[in-house]
């Protein structure tokens, strides 16, 4: 039965496409990496502050780096609000957090990169 | 707030058992509201992520059907199971089956011939992916993986089974027939639409520091988008700066590997290209009113598409004063 392609998985061609439209929400969480000098990375996330309060955030950034083993702090940017940066590359791991602690909606984070 | 934090610690997976409490304590804001509005997120970034694979593995079974037909050994058992049926005529039958796969041999020979790159260096854009939409890139086999299906499927004919006995025909794999005869018939009707092919970029490195992308150009074309627009898409996913030079090429501040920059195509492919209703990607990206809109050459759908933002970029290197 399983052989059949088309019962493989329900695709609903009517269904609302949720990326597009949220972005008109406005809320998008955006975790992105950057690249330093040699082989060392920068993991910023943007857009947390409509989720967590300042205080939050600088609570949660200290559990970032204890789990991440690297340092980091908060930025905060005129236009983006308080950024989180990260040494290295934890995008996945952030993501994962974040949607696991029901912090953001997983369909409002957006990974960048690679 | 030393205990807050310990609290919080929990609330984040490091205690287990004292999660859900905690969380209520600690991250009090909204909590109905996240809860309502997460359990449906999951499913389809999962069902996306997950779709590769999907899409190898269905892959792979479209070359079983094909590997069928070339090995003649099911013959005869087909034989039978045509007569059991009482359907058709095997000579038409085997004929087709040959003329179906000098087709299928022509057709790969043909898209080979534009590219002189040999089979295995070019990916395959899967037209009938599902809700995901990612298997664009996949890998074609390279012959030896297209020997080994061979070899392993023909002793697998479904029908064979059928012949000389009583037992009562399995839906599955009578279904599995019908699509290996609608495809032999006409192979359009049969699911084994055309692949959309995309050369894979030429990436190499200039000095330690930048990377040129040689054939942006030539994938912008095949894409039918801007140099531009897929420009300010890489830098602003790399969340590097870049520029292009006179032959065209784009040299992006950064180390760089062409799967990585092959990635990132994916998703320009996924999110700027590809079709949403029909899956496919015979697009065009037009702007109106300041809105960026994506129209179907192949459904006629429109849909419009975020424009690029770079977003936020830290201060890396220097400072200037």
């Amino acid at each position: 039965m399983s052989d059949i392609e088309n019962f493989k998985k329900f695709y609903d061609p009517f269904a609302e496409t949720t990326s597009g439209n949220s972005d008109a929400l406005g809320n998008i969480v955006h975790i992105r990496l950057q690249q330093r000098n040699g082989r060392k990375t920068l993991t910023t996330v943007q857009g947390l502050s409509s989720y967590l309060d300042e205080e939050k955030i600088s609570r949660l950034i200290k559990i970032f780096k204890r789990d991440f083993c690297c340092n980091g702090t908060v930025v905060t940017h005129a236009e983006w609000g308080k950024v989180i940066q990260l040494q290295g590359d934890h995008r996945t791991k952030i993501s994962e957090i974040l949607s696991k602690e029901n912090l953001v909606p997983k369909d409002l984070i957006k990974v960048h990169g690679f | 707030m030393e205990n807050e934090i310990i609290d919080d610690f929990a609330s984040l997976g490091i205690i287990k058992k004292k999660k859900k409490s905690s969380k209520k304590v600690d991250f009090d804001f909204d909590a109905a509201d996240e809860e309502g509005a997460s359990p449906d997120a999951p499913t389809t970034d999962a069902a996306a992520e997950e779709d590769p694979f999907d899409g190898l593995k269905k892959k792979s079974k479209k070359k079983k059907v094909i590997a069928f037909d070339d090995e003649d050994t099911p013959a005869e058992a087909t034989e039978g199971g045509d007569d059991d049926l009482g359907g058709l005529e095997v000579k038409k039958k085997k004929r087709s089956s040959k003329k179906s796969l000098e087709t299928f041999e022509q057709a790969l020979m043909e898209s080979d011939a534009p590219k002189k790159s040999s089979r295995s260096s070019k990916f395959n854009f899967d037209f009938d992916d599902e809700a995901g939409g990612d298997d664009m890139f996949n890998q074609a086999g390279d012959s030896d993986d297209f020997q080994m299906d061979a070899d392993v499927d023909t002793s697998g004919d479904p029908m064979a089974v059928y012949q000389g006995n009583d037992t009562p025909y399995a839906y599955g794999d009578l279904l599995q027939r019908a699509f290996r005869l609608i495809r032999e018939a006409n192979p359009e009707h049969g699911g084994d639409r055309k692949r959309y092919t995309m050369i894979p970029p030429q990436v190499n490195r200039d000095g330690a520091k930048k990377t040129i992308f040689a054939n942006l150009i030539e994938i912008c074309r095949r894409m039918r988008r801007t140099n531009e627009h897929v420009t300010n898409f890489l830098l602003a996913e790399l969340g590097t700066s870049g520029s292009v030079d006179g032959a065209g090429r784009l040299i992006i501040r950064g180390r760089f590997s062409p799967k990585q920059i092959e990635s990132v195509l994916r998703h320009y492919i996924m999110e700027y290209v590809t079709c949403k209703i029909c899956k496919s990607r015979d697009t065009q990206l037009s702007k109106d009113n300041r809105l960026q809109f994506i129209q179907c050459d192949a459904c006629n759908s429109r849909r419009s598409v975020a424009t690029i933002k770079t977003g936020f970029s830290a201060q890396v290197g220097r400072r200037r004063r």
